[in-house]
């Protein structure tokens, strides 16, 4: 063919190409282009957000539910038709102050009662954590003294100093009484506050570490943290819209797998940072924050 | 292969496979980057590594083209002579507009989902500008930059090209629009250079690419930016000026300070010094030496065929030349002592008349046909119909005149007239048309190809 003739060709398909591009995409609403679209349930946006610093988690519960019917191997989920819900549900941080109360009977004057120092710290703490319950007794008291205590796995006797690690799984008070051998007693107790555990990482809303999110760094379990949050792309808790994202990303794996692991912030603006189509379908894989 | 077969087999060959060589090893590089099962993953990782690879090869070839143009005598070595290292000038140029136009069509195709039809949206915004607003498309400032430069280069590219390939302007002002391609260039290696992709990931590939970059720059700036600094040119100055038969004009010219070497049958580039008011532009254009090297003065056979060459008849003498050259590889002293023939067609005996002029006892028989339409054409009679033939018995001096003859000179005609033409080494210079008309018949007459050298300027 000669070299004119191909240049015409050439410079006809791919300019015409490009200005039907350009006239369909700048003219056309989107709204036609949606409906002409083979598949429509990528446009619900996603809106998992969990803002870093509040008090206050929302988690999101279409994502809960996207975790539990994902199907990995399906590349489109099943459109429900409606418009996620999402419950909102605040929990706050009580704290309660160590309290104690000291009785005890006077007798003779030779004899001095116990006095007890106990204490716990710190006094709050989320279920499944565990605290360090400290104890001793005044040096002048009039010896044998023996003590014993109530409350979850710190019952029993105890000897008069000491220290015992708890998990305590709801709140509970710890009480500790020590006794000499002329009857005189002191009491004193501790209380324990637990708030509930929040989702764990890896679960829709559970808070992950850099760490964490690290040891997920291969294509088929493939974690990544996006500005303040992190992403399962691929591997078990998928929530996204475009199943295992790694082996469906149009663009190929390779071009996500060097991220596994690791943060994917710039990469993802640099590529897709214009395109709000991909963003969103980015954002449906929102999992929760990173510490 | 002896030395020559050597330079001979470097001019048909070498030029092309180094120009091969050079643009596929970007796409070689990308494809071993990105592996092979990475490409052909999906359609759109396809689309996006034909049109970074077309990017890539396109800018390399874009880069050649320019360093094709710089007019160095160096080059005609890898391709037998200045006229095909414009050929090929031409062809890489062609290429690399087709391989560029296709880059950023493959790229926006690359975001377009057909599941998806509003990601049409994306690509029709990926084809426009950039706007540096840092709440718009792409908010990085440098691929901003890079991305906008690079549409220029292909918006300015599209345009100059298309007025070389499909628009036909008078030559001066096409020359002045052909220039901008270098412009084009300069926005299209800021784009390769700037742009996050894997050119700038991969060491190999961002030096590969910077060094084609340079070396299109530099092609440029030497050729059309500051050729008064760094190219050759000879002063000359115009001794004589004659009115030929058949609207051609004789100049001979004789140096100021260093004669110009040359080897009979090459050809220069001339500008004549002279004011604008005398009806001439200061122009430089390629014309074949008639003169023999010998000899002191450098002597030009101009035939009128257009605006620029009817005007050199009002040329006066003083007037001073700038020559650069000498240019070409039609000499006849590059073939051993094989019996030649010469066929000469019009005003294409110019560099006949070099080569007939510093024959010598050595050189090898020649038969020297010379077509022309009317016998008042004949240039140079004295030398080639008088001179020659009765000095050396192994000279033979056959002008063929078609008006008296019947018809146009053919390779049949030839073989008889020549007495045979195997184991003959064929030159042929004349109007396109008849060059190529001739060496089609000598093929048919079973002439190697290799063995027929033709001198042509016209580039199709």
């Amino acid at each position: 063919m000669k070299l004119k003739t191909s240049v015409a060709i050439s410079l006809g398909v791919s300019l015409g190409l490009m200005t039907l591009v350009l006239l369909a995409g700048l003219l056309l609403p989107t709204g036609v282009l949606t409906k002409f679209s083979k598949d429509k349930s990528n446009t619900t946006t996603p809106a998992s957000k969990i803002a870093e610093g509040s008090d206050t988690k929302t988690v999101d519960k279409s994502a809960a539910q996207q975790a539990t019917t994902q199907q990995p191997a399906v590349a489109q989920p099943t459109a429900t038709g409606t418009k996620p819900t999402t419950t909102t549900t605040t929990s706050t941080a009580t704290s309660t102050t160590t309290s104690g109360t000291t009785s005890g009977g006077t007798t003779a004057s030779a004899t001095v009662a116990p006095t007890l120092t106990f204490s716990g710290s710190p006094t709050t703490i989320t279920s499944g954590a565990s605290i360090v319950l400290s104890w001793s007794i005044n040096t002048n008291a009039t010896a044998p003294v023996t003590c014993t205590a109530t409350g979850g796995t710190f019952a029993g006797n105890k000897a008069t100093s000491g220290s015992q690690s708890v998990s305590p799984t709801s709140t509970t008070t710890y009480t500790l009484t020590c006794t000499n051998a002329k009857g005189s007693s002191g009491t004193k107790m501790v209380t324990i506050t637990v708030n509930p555990a929040g989702p764990a990482c890896g679960s829709a809303g559970g808070a992950c570490t850099s760490a964490q999110v690290a040891t997920h760094n291969t294509s088929g379990d493939c974690w990544v943290i996006y500005n303040t949050n992190y992403l399962i792309l691929s591997g078990s808790g998928v929530v996204g819209s475009n199943g295992n994202e790694v082996s469906n990303h149009s663009g190929g794996s390779s071009r996500i797998t060097p991220y596994c692991g690791g943060n994917a912030t710039s990469a993802f603006t640099s590529k897709h940072g214009g395109q709000t189509s991909v963003k969103n379908i980015f954002n449906s894989y929102i999992v929760g924050p990173v510490q | 292969m002896n030395e020559n077969d050597y330079k001979l087999w470097l001019e048909s060959y070498g030029g092309w496979i180094l120009i091969w060589l050079f643009s596929i090893i970007p796409a070689i590089r990308w494809v071993h980057v990105r592996t092979v099962s990475n490409i052909f993953e999906s359609p759109v990782a396809f689309f996006g590594t034909m049109g970074k690879i077309m990017g890539v090869v396109g800018l390399v070839l874009y880069a050649i083209n320019l360093l094709l143009a710089a007019r160095t005598r160096w080059m005609e070595n890898f391709f037998g002579g200045l006229n095909r290292v414009y050929i090929a000038h031409h062809i890489t140029g062609g290429i690399a507009l087709i391989l560029l136009v296709f880059h950023p069509m493959f790229l926006a195709l690359k975001l377009v989902d057909l599941k998806m039809l509003e990601t049409l949206e994306e690509a029709a915004k990926f084809l426009l500008p950039r706007t540096f607003d840092s709440n718009g498309l792409y908010y990085d400032a440098q691929q901003a930059v890079a991305l906008n430069a690079g549409i220029i280069a292909f918006l300015g590219m599209v345009v100059l090209l298309v007025l070389t390939f499909f628009v036909k302007l008078p030559y001066r002002i096409w020359l002045v629009t052909h220039k901008f391609l270098g412009v084009a260039f300069m926005f299209a290696g800021l784009h390769v250079i700037l742009i996050s992709s894997d050119t700038s990931r991969d060491a190999f590939l961002k030096y590969y690419m910077l060094l084609w970059v340079v070396i299109g720059l530099t092609a440029f700036v030497y050729r059309t930016l500051m050729s008064n600094v760094f190219v050759r040119r000879y002063a000359y100055k115009v001794v004589a000026v004659t009115q030929e038969q058949g609207n051609v004009v004789g100049i001979s010219m004789e140096p100021i300070e260093r004669p110009m070497s040359y080897k009979p049958g090459q050809f220069v580039f001339i500008r004549f010094l002279w004011s604008s008011k005398d009806g001439i532009i200061r122009e430089a254009h390629p014309f074949s030496i008639a003169s023999a090297p010998t000899e002191k003065n450098v002597r030009l056979y101009i035939k009128s065929l257009g605006d620029y060459t009817a005007s050199l008849k009002n040329l006066k003498e003083g007037v001073i030349a700038e020559i650069e050259g000498a240019f070409g590889k039609f000499t006849y002293t590059r073939f051993g002592n094989a019996p030649q023939i010469w066929i000469a067609g019009g005003i294409g005996v110019t560099p006949f008349l070099s080569m007939a002029r510093s024959y010598t006892p050595g050189s090898p028989p020649v038969d020297f046909v010379y077509s022309v339409v009317n016998r008042t054409e004949l240039l140079d009679q004295q030398a080639a119909a008088d001179y020659l033939p009765q000095k050396y018995h192994t000279f033979r001096y056959l002008p063929y005149v078609a008006k008296e003859q019947d018809g146009f000179l053919t390779g049949a005609k030839i073989k008889e007239m020549c007495g045979g033409l195997e184991g003959k080494e064929i030159f042929i210079c004349g109007p396109p048309p008849m060059m190529k008309a001739l060496r089609a018949q000598l093929r048919a007459l079973g002439v190697s190809n290799r063995k027929i050298h033709s001198e042509e300027f016209a580039m199709s």
